[in-house]
């Protein structure tokens, strides 16, 4: 029946035509029995028909309709013929699907777990409106980059046509809140009225800052996060007007802001008016301020950078004993968004790039698989299209199965992207902004998908090709066993561009494990285990004077080192790693003048600080309990500090010298004596060269510099017994600090072991995805090797049992299949260092303590890779060692 | 008396319920069993065989006629019985609405 139809069909005309002349007889029939005449009744029956020529027409109409349904029905059951196949064929052979599919399933996945991550964090564009017009503003000074704004400068540069809305931010420390018994400290910070127009956005209830309230002695409002009124209010839009404790004043909180604003993990939870005082127009060294802007519309940085810097001029100008020219003044602005992603878009591209070998190598791995099966199968392909079946129809059921094993893949892959994403916020530093936001998206979907089917069509077509035009009478005449010496050149070329690409990725993987290995040996300078670092924070309400904070602080150490299980207690301004500082300018003092100066971490500590980190002292003496406000200013400073400011001079000669600040030395700031020096040692970062230290005592502040500091010191406290966790120390110095105040909270407490491991965090999370990109490849490669060399072995059964009959020993065939098996692979091995050395090249920035081309790491993987190519050839070469001579007699 | 307005393809569907039957057929067997009463117009039978046979109502073969001359023989489907169901009771509601106005009693 379906012949008949399928040879209907090709003719419409004829059908109808042939219906018709049947309906025309057979009504000529009848009539001519009823005793028509045969041409009467002709007659008749053709006016009984009427027109004709319509009625064909229409008849022909539907019918080629009919065809057109009918084909693609008929399509849509061979397509569901060969997917049903095809998942049979796959079901049959279920280490080829396994193993196609976790390749593929990894390649995609971390493919698309990637370009997830890269979307969410450099694609993206940030969620606020025209956010290409957001710059942040930093002023320059004679060579001390990125300071903050002065608020000289801010109220100057809100008079700046060129911008739309200027605004400042000051940041750090937090807010005392109390909520119920216990106070908690939140991040916070205060912001000018702008701050939110500047970025555009709205709340998502309530209102911003209005300027009325953004002025000294102004109302107490208050701006929740997104994030915060979800943990801390359940999301309650009933907050909204609720009244606040912060740093014990009350606060109403008339906004909270859209999910969106959350762009940071570590941004402000609550914003305040920034309020500053009339005073604070004239306060031109204090450089305490983040400053924003948003350009109007169709101002080019260019302009805007123009605009700002006569503007720093004029207000440059009216400092009184300004000790530098004019030129020293610059200003720089940057885009919001790029300073944002700073270094983590080359990161992230590295990673992509890094992903793409991976999934070319997962893709290499199908194609030799989906090739050696088509191989295997050229018997079987044979014999179909010896029975008849098309050339086209022989390819599309392979390029189906391609397409199946591909799209079940790239499910699995979605699966691996889903896992990746998850694990990947956990092993990132934590300022990756929006990381955690990033997620598997249609576009996500859809790109993995365009994987999916790319990766079928590349690999399916290359062996679907091959196969759909087997040599029939060759293929049937060497029993299926396949040859062409053309088929092994390419699956050997498959081989060792699997071998390069993941050399490559190896050698990255190499330099960075050796880097971090590099940083865990750099010796810190001080010593990090079993110290506790608890920040706290005096508001401002009930510590005005420097003389209460001051008190306050000695009485919270000396009790604190009354917790039993402490061995010492001090207090410092800065933990070391924890990336803040507080930067001050200073050269020779009192008599040793001299035009050498050096930008200083200045830290206020107490006594005690260096002996409960462990910083060694080179000479003179530690700060001591006596050296009080009335007393001489004393500092200790590193080795860094002494050989630039005095070069030549021993450093033991320092003790007593004079060092003061630049370049507001004025009469009533304190030049300092030096009593001290310590080594140098990395405060900033293990990677960077020890920076310039001074540490004055804590006792010697001046009352004007607390608020800058915002009251705020660092205990640290060492436990006796090193191998304690320093958390155990959290809860005993809560209940002291309660005991001295109980609106006091306990800022942000970690170990400062923690501050060193947050401060690699970056190498870290390098080190762990490259390592594990280069572990999956490896493993790829691995299988990828295998399967070459057991396909070759098993081809080759016949000719081995020929020549173990004719001779060879087992040790000639090992012989000859590991040499068939290693050309490829070190092919590939030298490919791969050269391709490493232009890819490490990329990785120059992330490196420490290594060349990008060190040898040594090349050799180490190298190495690994031979081994691991040897391992895969050993078991089908053992197989092949054992192939009983006999065969060569029983094969057909 | 001509087909009523939308009622072919029912009685179509209806003779091919008796077994397949070519066109030809099927214009004779409705003439027949309404005495000679229904004339269905061929100018409108075939196009409408051939739009059935698109919609999946109705199959054709080729075969050979009582004859034996070459025919198109016409076999209702599963489809087209559902069809018939469907048309059978629209017409027969249509009937229920449409007598009391039309046949007063």
């Amino acid at each position: 029946m379906k012949l008949i139809k399928r040879f209907v069909r090709g003719a419409i005309k004829e059908e109808v035509d042939s219906e018709l002349a049947f309906h025309i007889d057979m009504t000529v029939r009848d009539l001519v029995a009823r005793g028509m005449s045969e041409q009467q009744a002709r007659a008749e029956a053709q006016r009984r028909f009427g027109d004709a020529t319509t009625v064909t027409a229409e008849c022909r109409r539907f019918g080629e309709e009919r065809d057109r349904v009918a084909r693609r029905t008929e399509y849509l059951t061979e397509l569901r013929q060969d997917v049903a196949f095809a998942v049979r064929q796959l079901v049959k052979t279920p280490g080829f699907t396994i193993v196609s599919v976790l390749t593929l399933a990894l390649g995609i996945g971390a493919t698309a777990a990637m370009f997830s991550a890269l979307d969410a964090v450099v694609l993206r564009s940030l969620p606020f409106p025209n956010a290409s017009r957001i710059v942040d503003i930093h002023p320059h000074q004679a060579g001390r980059r990125n300071l903050g704004l002065t608020p000289p400068e801010y109220l100057a540069f809100r008079n700046i046509k060129e911008l739309e809305y200027v605004a400042v931010a000051r940041l750090g420390g937090g807010a005392a809140l109390q909520i119920g018994d216990l106070p908690e400290m939140v991040d916070a910070a205060a912001v000018s009225a702008d701050y939110f127009a500047v970025f555009g956005v709205r709340p998502e209830f309530g209102r911003t800052f209005t300027r009325d309230e953004d002025v000294e002695g102004g109302p107490g409002v208050a701006i929740l996060s997104h994030r915060f009124w979800m943990s801390r209010f359940n999301g309650d839009p009933a907050v909204l007007n609720r009244v606040l404790q912060i740093d014990g004043k009350p606060h109403t909180v008339i906004g909270i802001m859209p999910a969106s604003f959350d762009f940071l993990k570590g941004s402000a939870n609550i914003w305040e008016p920034l309020a500053l005082a009339p005073a604070a127009a004239t306060q031109y060294g204090a450089h305490y301020l983040e400053g924003y802007a948003r350009l109007r519309a169709g101002v080019s940085q260019a302009v805007a950078s123009a605009a700002l810097l006569s503007a720093e001029h004029a207000v440059a100008a009216q400092i009184p004993e300004r000790t530098q020219s004019l030129s020293a003044y610059e200003i720089q602005i940057r885009s919001f968004s790029d300073d944002l992603v700073h270094d983590y878009r080359a990161l992230l591209f590295i990673l992509v790039g890094a992903v793409g070998f991976v999934l070319l190598i997962a893709c290499g791995n199908v194609a030799n698989l989906l090739l050696a099966r088509g191989m295997s199968r050229a018997r079987e392909l044979a014999i179909r299209a010896a029975l008849g079946a098309g050339r086209g129809r022989l390819f599309r059921q392979l390029l189906t199965e391609s397409l199946v094993l591909s799209l079940v893949g790239a499910a699995a892959g979605l699966f691996v992207a889903f896992i990746l994403l998850r694990a990947l916020p956990h092993i990132s530093p934590d300022d990756v902004p929006r990381l955690e936001r990033a997620h598997i998206d249609l576009r996500v979907l859809g790109m993995t998908l365009l994987l999916g089917i790319a990766s079928s069509v590349i690999f399916g077509l290359v062996p679907a090709l091959r196969a759909a035009r087997p040599q029939l009478q060759q293929t049937l005449r060497e029993g299926g066993r396949g040859s062409g010496s053309a088929r092994d050149r390419l699956r050997a070329i498959l081989v060792g561009a699997q071998v390069a690409l993941t050399l490559a990725l190896l050698v990255g993987a190499g330099l960075l494990i050796r880097s971090a290995w590099s940083i865990q040996h750099v010796d810190p300078g001080f010593d990090p285990h079993g110290v506790l670092a608890a920040r706290i924070v005096l508001p401002e309400v009930h510590y005005a004077s420097g003389d209460a904070v001051v008190r306050t602080y000695t009485t919270i150490r000396d009790e604190a080192a009354r917790i039993p299980g402490v061995q010492s207690v001090a207090l410092t301004s800065v933990v070391p790693m924890s990336n803040s500082t507080m930067r001050s300018s200073v050269a020779p003092g009192g008599a040793g003048k001299s035009d050498s100066r050096e930008d200083a971490n200045l830290r206020l500590v107490s006594d005690g600080y260096f002996s409960t980190m462990r910083i060694p002292m080179i000479a003179g003496r530690d700060i001591s309990r006596d050296d009080l406000a009335d007393g001489v200013p004393v500092a200790v400073v590193n080795e860094v500090i002494i050989h630039t400011l005095w070069p030549g001079i021993d450093v033991r000669d320092a003790i007593g010298r004079r060092i003061g600040a630049v370049p507001t030395r004025r009469k009533d700031l304190p030049e300092w004596e030096i009593v001290g020096v310590t080594k140098d040692l990395h405060e900033a970062a293990l990677t960077q060269t020890p920076d310039p230290e001074m540490y004055v005592p804590y006792q010697q502040t001046a009352d004007a510099f607390w608020p800058f500091l915002g009251r705020s010191l660092v205990v640290v406290a060492r436990l006796a017994d090193e191998h304690a966790a320093p958390e155990t120390l959290v809860r005993p110095l809560q209940r002291v600090i309660a005991h001295v105040d109980p609106s006091l909270p306990i800022a942000d407490s970690k170990s400062v072991e923690g501050y060193l491991s947050d401060s690699v965090a970056t190498a870290r999370m390098n080190t762990i995805l490259l390592s594990l990109l280069g572990g999956i490849a490896l493993v790829l490669a691995m299988v990828g090797i295998f399967g070459v060399v057991a396909y070759f072995v098993r081809q080759r059964t016949y000719e081995i049992g020929v020549r173990l009959a004719l001779g060879a020993t087992p040790s000639d065939v090992w012989r000859f299949v590991v040499r068939r098996g290693m050309a490829p692979v070190v092919g590939g091995m030298v490919a791969g260092i050269g391709l490493s050395l232009a890819t490490s090249a990329l990785l120059r920035g992330q490196l420490f303590g290594v060349t990008a081309h060190d040898p040594a790491t090349l050799g180490v993987v190298a190495s690994l890779m031979a081994a691991v190519a040897l391992l895969a050839i050993y078991v089908p070469a053992r197989r092949a060692a054992r192939v009983p001579p006999a065969i060569a007699l029983t094969s057909t | 008396m001509k087909d009523l307005h939308g009622t072919l393809d029912a009685l179509v569907l209806r003779t091919l319920t008796f077994g397949p039957r070519h066109g030809y057929d099927i214009v004779r067997w409705l003439r027949e069993q309404t005495q000679d009463a229904l004339e269905v117009e061929e100018g409108s039978l075939y196009p409408a065989l051939y739009r059935m046979e698109r919609d999946g109502s109705i199959e054709a073969e080729w075969g050979m006629s009582e004859l034996g001359r070459r025919a198109k023989f016409y076999t209702i489907t599963d489809a087209g019985r559902r069809r018939l169901r469907a048309d059978t009771k629209a017409f027969a509601q249509f009937v229920r609405i449409v007598s009391p106005l039309l046949l007063p009693t």
